[in-house]
């Protein structure tokens, strides 16, 4: 028996729908693929539906399916289940689409960019960079302390920049799993596969 | 006498050091402003047919499956 607030069912499937388009775009940026993004989407949606009475009401549903699908994610990655990698598709509609300003940078190249990075470093910048998260926000998500993320932050932007200025890209946007950073985060990693993958 | 290798004394290399750090901003503004780009494109795409259909099968999950906990695979 949960002794926090509940939504109705209606109301949580409500907050649920409202996330899907968050998720797509958070699951796309992840994976760089967007039917695996949408596979993620499916998935999260079905384990959040069963694990609703877990949903404390009034707070973020956003940030709570965010989570689940990164450890769904990062759990088929380590399962080899699927790997992420560049889909063409999806550069192509992105690279036609209208840029901001005069921004000559080609959304392709910077979708490719992010499968450079290692995973942790990509989570990092996709919730800060393009979600919009505040450094708390995305700690809280990935699992990681404030400090962690905003040097993840602070090393994708680095690490991304220097890809896009050199078009340094590797058979790692092509469909190999970039490893997490440290063996400490292998050893997290390991153990966030053993535990639930639903907050 | 002044030292020719101190940087403070310098103004061309402080200078070149500002386009530097501007050229870095600059960059780093486009990195933002593609990532939010990407992002939000998503989020104006329609959903797909088969997401909105598994949205209105949810509460059949619940009595085809017969409990309340996630699937974790």
């Amino acid at each position: 028996m949960s002794d926090h607030k509940q939504l109705s069912a209606a109301d949580f499937k409500k907050e649920l729908a409202e996330t899907i388009p968050h998720l797509r775009a958070f699951g796309r940026s992840l994976s760089g693929n967007a039917d695996l993004a949408d596979d993620l989407v499916q998935d999260t949606l079905l384990k959040a539906w069963a694990a609703r009475e877990r949903f404390k009401a009034g707070t973020s549903m956003r940030a709570w399916t965010f989570v689940i699908l990164r450890n769904t994610y990062f759990s088929n990655m380590r399962r080899k289940k699927f790997t992420a990698n560049y889909d063409e598709i999806v550069a192509e509609r992105i690279l036609s689409a209208p840029a901001p300003q005069q921004d000559p940078l080609h959304l392709a190249d910077l979708q490719r960019g992010l499968m450079e990075l290692s995973d942790d470093q990509r989570e990092a910048i996709i919730l800060v960079g393009a979600g919009g998260y505040a450094y708390e926000e995305a700690a809280e998500i990935a699992g990681c302390a404030i400090g962690t993320m905003k040097s993840r932050v602070s090393r994708a932007r680095k690490t991304l920049a220097g890809i896009l200025k050199n078009g340094r890209f590797t058979a790692a946007s092509e469909g190999e799993i970039n490893p997490t950073e440290t063996a400490l985060e292998n050893i997290i990693g390991a153990v966030d596969e053993i535990v639930s993958e639903v907050p | 006498m002044s030292d020719p290798t101190n940087k403070d004394e310098q103004p061309g290399q402080a200078k070149q050091d500002e386009e530097q750090d501007m050229i870095h901003v600059e960059a780093q503004e486009r990195l933002g402003a593609g990532l939010k780009t990407m992002y939000h494109n998503v989020l104006q795409e329609p959903l797909p047919e088969d997401m909105l259909a598994l949205l209105d099968k949810l509460d059949d999950s619940d009595s085809s499956s017969g409990s309340g906990s996630p699937s974790n695979e």
